[in-house]
């Protein structure tokens, strides 16, 4: 396998494939300057950049170095803190947060520069037109920042540093790479070059569903790995590697997204950043309840790894697209070998962190229905930057004759697989939606789950926000607000 | 050196330095190489071929006696090289910085879950932590005490009691119209220090060890090594540069892993790195006490206080460390800003079993003045009274009072004055007018307001941590070399050292290097705690300073023919009433005529004195004060909650650097806000702490930081103390404006209750803890 690492092409071995990134870059590459805070992806120390190939020029995502192992950013070009720094004159992000006193202790810098830098290049020149101005783009700049964790500066420096900053512009043949000193050609020539993968057979990392199929085929056993958001976390906390990978963010035809009638065809592969960027401006209410759903999964590091398939299938009982998906009905196309096969997510659980997928079988397409009954979403947390649910709640429902004819509750964190609340729901068919009373809903709710107690909240607390959200969608005046934003 | 470098008679100057240096807003020191990456942390510093890597291992109980330790598979597990354990080490066992009971490995009792109990060397760092979870460890475990009722029912301290009185505090309750009891839980704080605990230690040919130690206090650790080691002190040199942040967890606990890799370093003659991951640094290293405090007050009908008894309880964790003068802090902060005709204010220090916990910002200061602030808000609702109007009437006054309950006059308190402009910028009462009405509109959102003073006290309780040593080397080419006793852990303490040494011998800012605290260059450090680090470092690096520019004086006074009083340092330029040259000309003239270019530097803090038998004294030089108004708005269905503007204004007298001050604010008062909101510490019933990442314990993010956050120094300041240019202490006193925020969340829920129910708001106030509370009220339950 082969890797643009700044400005420098280099061979990793099959040995390095499974070894976490931040681990071979410190280690082996020398170059300390990207840091580990905590290895868990948690706190964006590790910030680098992963340029691909997206929509007809090389994009920059921030990623997590400390979870992502190295195969998965093979045939990219890699950039770290090091390829920033061209000569003495530091780049205008970096001049910023000296400027902005922007770094106290400096050990989460190296990962802000990074996260900001990835805005910077990735931000259209028209919305910094005022860059004094923090609040015109302090919800962007926040949401570029998400995963990044500054223990000493408060962060008001950092968000006034970010939004002093002028517009990058793209001149002449300039264009996001010469930022790290390489012209698009260079970085072209050398992505095109790669486009055959190697294939170590610990961690095969397939372009292609027909290279996909062979892959499975040479390694039956290989575990499938998508973002490795969370799969990431098993080699660096409980130090468990295992024997071999095959990775599918990288195929073709499981990254698209097209809408036919009124279903997105979601690619498993998909990642969130993506979805967040093909739904942003469509108008539906299930499209507007993923606009609120999706900034609020993980970082933004995490939503340009991690990928709606690797969500699902995964299948924590935490995972945040789950509700939603199972309150609108969405339906999962899974592919083993030749056979395809279809079913409704709400058959895809079977038990805590496991599902109806065989082995050598993987999710190749979500097909989620764009509705515009009323649809509700809510995701329960400590905090609202990159925290796991302590519940999350969706609702769907439609009224004929101002009684509830059709609903469908997903929740989250609530069982030991994302679940619809049946009893509830069908508790609720026929009734006024204004009359409802909390003490009932809640009622009904017990009977359908018995959540748990941990670290996040207690069982009273999952149960009670669940009935408070529920009570509140059903009884506040019928209008067009949506996706339970008020 | 036969030849003199070359020097300019005109130096250029990058800035104004030497003029008007102090009170000027430059940037941190490391700033570009913490842009550039290029700064070097422990973990960043090339290492010999030949390193290796340590690990410790533990066993998954927390309290027990060891019945077997077989470690034949660490031995086994690839690429071990060492395993050690209690029984290997030559010299002290026992680490504890004050009193004994902090074990370097555990022997036969552990006292927490996962408590180190062997070390393992491998090749790898992946190896090495491979190994540490392969021991067999078999323990007959007894039950774990884990709250304050365990603590409590076994009569298990870490340390006796302690009381401060003043008055007579039964009569004044008894005599008092009004009183109310209060209960508060606080919960604790993982430091969350971005850099983890790490130490590298290389064997020196001499038998001797040079470590570089991730920590607040570098002599604790060169004493700390010699110990373990058996080694006299000066065969250990402790190298610091900076570290990626501390808070105070680096105080004492940096010490366990600098004394293992020493160990292993020396026992195998390798360079030895032993870094914890982030998991293991939550789980093994101590954080801030949890605290329960109880009171009863006694006040009048308009909210007077006139008596306070009050008992507080502080979860010391498994051994003594730092707590006891932790408590005494919580005990000395728990009057706030507000005089207490008559007080008692007994303090406890109980055991837990769990990792000792330890120092943090705040230093158990945040804790007490948590009772304080609750008092004040209990006393006005009962009073039916704006909280606000209650608080400036209890402030210290020479009307009420200035005698603080451990008998030190409260001197050069500008509260008054503070409030007063905080009150008129952040709009207080026609905002608290608005806020009403948005209320009466029954949002799904209620919102709350609140203001908090801070008077902090400034110097370490033990008086003789108040001294500190500094070494300035003036070299031939004007260039200047600065060191101190001091650490740099982000809070621009280097930056300000350097613009004191500029100030003192009026060279340009470039001139100065502060280099890397070591024990070989200053020795007998204090910690870098206590808010101190500029105060006293300051203070002896400006002595070390004067000296050679004395001695500069008095030989330009000689060749000159003038008084030495006469020749002035500025700029750059060295001049008298005939002439002028450059510093580096002036330097290489001194040289040749053979005068001394380097000098020690000392100060102790004046004044300060505690007796503790009497509980009487006068144990801060002086307070550091401020206040802050926060606005917060809460989801009634939910529980979850926004910051939506903070106003803080803070007396940083005449400060030396007023963004590095501003930045100390701002970053301390979110640090402070997390404690109280976000950051939530579970342990298990089994001692495990559950909250031991990223991923389950939330310190604030960006999105948390107010939408408005104003924050300014009061102008126009100066401390009445002669402090270094009159500054006043930064680090610590801002982290409790985070109090304003848990203040404006019990008003929230208070006005969701239509002001019929006091709400209970323990810490922290997680949105679990804040719904029941609206709960609560919203049924009227007190």
């Amino acid at each position: 396998m082969q890797i643009l690492l700044n400005n420098q092409s280099l061979n990793i071995t099959e040995q390095q494939c499974r070894q976490p990134l931040l681990n071979w870059l410190r280690e082996q590459q020398e170059l300390p300057a990207t840091k580990e805070g905590c290895g868990a992806g948690d706190c964006g120390a590790c910030t680098v950049l992963v340029g691909r190939w997206q929509a007809g020029k090389i994009h920059y995502a921030a990623v997590n170095a400390c979870i992502a192992l190295l195969g998965s950013v093979s045939q990219c070009h890699l950039v770290t803190l090091d390829g920033i720094n061209q000569g003495d004159t530091l780049q205008p992000v970096q001049q910023a947060l000296v400027d902005f006193h922007g770094s106290q202790c400096g050990f989460c810098t190296p990962g802000i520069v990074m996260a900001m830098m990835a805005w910077w290049l990735n931000t259209p020149a028209n919305p910094m037109q005022s860059p004094s101005d923090l609040s015109r783009h302090r919800h962007d700049i926040e949401e570029a920042l998400s995963g990044n964790l500054c223990r000493c500066t408060g962060y008001h420096p950092i968000l006034k540093a970010a939004a002093s900053l002028a517009p990058f512009t793209l001149g002449g043949e300039a264009c996001e790479s010469t930022v790290v000193g390489l012209s698009t050609r260079e970085v072209t020539t050398y992505l095109s070059s790669i486009d055959e993968p190697a294939k170590p057979l610990s961690y095969q990392q397939p372009l292609t569903e027909q290279q996909l199929a062979l892959a499975i085929d040479a390694a039956p056993e290989a575990t499938f790995i998508s973002g490795g958001t969370d799969l990431g976390l098993e080699v660096t906390q409980q130090l468990y590697t295992r024997e071999a990978y095959i990775d599918l963010s990288q195929v073709t035809q499981l990254q698209q997204i097209k809408r036919q009638d009124d279903v997105l065809h979601i690619g498993s592969a998909v990642t969130y950043s993506q979805l967040q960027d093909y739904i942003q401006t469509d108008v539906a209410q299930s499209s507007r309840a993923w606009q609120k759903l999706l900034p609020l999964i993980g970082s933004r590091q995490v939503r340009n790894k991690g990928t709606l398939g690797g969500n699902i299938a995964n299948a924590s009982p935490i995972a945040d697209t789950p509700p939603l998906l199972l309150a609108l009905q969405a339906q999962l196309i899974l592919q083993a070998g030749t056979q395809t096969r279809q079913l409704p997510i709400a058959e895809f659980y079977t038990g805590y962190r496991q599902s109806v997928l065989a082995p050598g079988e993987y999710i190749r397409d979500i097909l989620v229905p764009i509705s515009d009954q009323q649809v509700h979403i809510e995701k329960i947390s400590k905090r609202y930057e990159d925290d796991i649910s302590a519940a999350c709640i969706a609702l769907v429902y439609e009224l004929v004759d101002d009684q509830i004819s059709q609903c469908r509750i997903g929740l989250g964190g609530m069982a030991a697989t994302p679940v619809l609340a049946k009893h509830l729901q069908a508790a609720l068919l026929g009734k006024v939606p204004t009359e409802l009373d909390g003490e009932q809903i809640l009622a009904w709710l017990r009977e359908d789950v018995t959540p748990m107690s941990d670290v996040r909240a207690s069982a009273d607390y999952r149960l009670q926000v669940c009935a408070n959200m529920l009570t509140h969608w059903f009884t506040q005046t019928q209008s067009n607000q949506v996706g339970g934003l008020t | 050196m036969r030849k003199l470098p070359q020097v300019e008679s005109d130096a250029p100057l990058t800035d104004t330095a030497g003029v008007n240096v102090i009170g000027a807003s430059k940037a941190h020191e490391s700033a570009y190489l913490h842009v550039t990456g290029t700064a070097r942390y422990v973990d960043d510093i090339p290492v010999p071929a030949n390193c290796l890597s340590a690990y410790v291992g533990g066993a998954q109980v927390a309290s027990g006696q060891i019945t077997k330790l077989d470690l034949g598979k660490v031995w086994q597990s690839p690429g071990v090289v060492d395993v050690i354990t209690a029984a290997d080490i030559p010299g002290h066992v026992d680490i504890g910085p004050v009193f004994p009971g902090d074990l370097a490995l555990a022997e036969n009792q552990v006292n927490y879950v996962g408590q180190p109990v062997f070390a393992v060397l491998a090749n790898t760092r992946e190896e090495a932590r491979q190994a540490g979870r392969r021991a067999v460890i078999e323990i007959q475990a007894t039950t774990p005490i884990l709250d304050l009722a365990a603590a409590q029912s076994a009569q298990r301290t870490v340390r006796p009691s302690h009381s401060l009185t003043r008055g007579d505090v039964a009569a004044a309750m008894v005599q008092a119209p009004c009183q109310l009891d209060i209960e508060q839980r606080i919960g604790g704080q993982e430091h969350f220090y971005l850099e983890g605990q790490v130490a590298l230690a290389l064997p020196q040919e001499d038998g001797g060890v040079l470590v570089y130690s991730s920590s607040q206090h570098p002599s604790e650790v060169q004493k700390l090594v010699a110990e373990v080691l058996g080694l006299p002190m000066h065969l250990v040199v402790v190298d610091m540069r900076r570290m990626g942040g501390g808070f105070g967890g680096k105080e004492t606990q940096a010490a366990q892993w600098a004394c293992l890799a020493a160990l292993l370093a020396v026992r195998n003659q390798r360079a030895v790195k032993l870094r914890l991951g982030r998991s293991d640094d939550m789980q093994l290293t101590g954080k801030r006490h949890g605290f329960v405090n109880q009171a009863r007050v006694g006040f009048d009908n308009s909210g007077h206080i006139l008596a306070v008894q009050a008992q507080l309880h502080g979860l010391c964790g498994c051994s003594p460390d730092l707590s006891d003068a932790i408590v005494d802090r919580a005990m000395f902060h728990a009057d706030n800003a507000y005089y207490l005709p008559a007080a008692k204010i007994t303090g406890h220090r109980w055991f837990q079993n769990t990792a000792s916990q330890t120092a943090f910002r705040g230093f158990g200061g945040p804790q007490g003045m948590m009772l304080a602030e609750q008092m004040l808000d209990d006393i006005a609702r009962r009073v039916n009274r704006d909280p606000l109007s209650v608080r400036l009437a209890n402030l210290y006054s020479p009307q009420r009072g200035m005698k603080t309950p451990y008998h030190q006059q409260v001197e050069g308190f500008p509260m008054q004055r503070i409030i007063g402009e905080l009150v008129e910028s952040s709009q207080y009462w026609q905002r608290r007018e608005a806020i009403t009405e948005y209320n009466q509109s029954q949002q799904r959102k209620v919102r709350g307001l609140a203001l908090t003073p801070v008077k902090f006290g400034i110097s370490f309780t033990a008086q003789f941590l108040n001294q500190a040593g500094a070494l300035v080397h003036v070299y031939t080419d004007g260039s200047i070399q600065v060191n101190h006793g001091g650490t740099e852990m982000g809070q621009g303490l280097h930056t300000k050292i350097g613009q004191i040494a500029a100030a003192e011998l009026g060279v340009d800012l470039s001139a100065i290097v502060v280099t890397a605290s070591r024990t070989d260059k200053v020795p007998n450090t204090s910690p870098t705690a206590a808010s101190s680090g500029t105060d006293l470092n300051g203070q002896a690096t400006r002595a070390a300073c004067q000296t050679i520019r004395q001695r500069l004086q008095e030989f330009v006074a000689q060749t000159h023919a003038c008084v030495a009083s006469e020749v002035q340092f500025t700029a750059g330029q060295v001049s008298w009433p005939s002439g002028k040259q450059s510093f580096a000309e002036l330097v290489q003239a001194a040289y040749l005529a053979r005068i001394s270019l380097s000098s020690t530097g000392y100060y102790r803090t004046p004044k300060i004195y505690y007796d503790r038998d009497k509980a009487a004294g006068h144990p801060f030089y002086y307070y550091t004060c401020g206040a802050a108004v926060s606005e917060v708005e809460v989801d009634r269905l939910t529980g979850m909650y926004k910051v939506l503007r903070t106003d803080i204004l803070h007396d940083a007298g005449a400060s030396i650097n007023p963004a590095i001050d501003i930045g100390q604010i701002e970053g301390a008062f979110i640090q402070g806000m997390g404690w109280l909101t976000t950051e939530e510490l579970v342990w298990g019933n089994d001692g495990r702490l559950q909250s031991n990442s990223g991923a389950t314990y939330k310190i604030p993010a960006v999105g948390d930081t107010p939408a408005q956050f104003n924050v300014a120094l009061l102008q126009n300041s100066s401390n009445h103390e002669a402090t270094i240019y009159h500054s006043k202490a930064v680090g610590e006193p801002p982290f409790m404006y985070g109090i304003s925020v848990w203040s404006a969340l019990r008003d929230a829920i208070y006005q969701a209750g239509a002001g019929q129910v006091n709400p209970q708001l323990d810490t922290p106030a997680t949105p679990e803890r804040v719904l029941w509370a609206l709960q609560q009220a919203s049924r009227g339950e007190s």
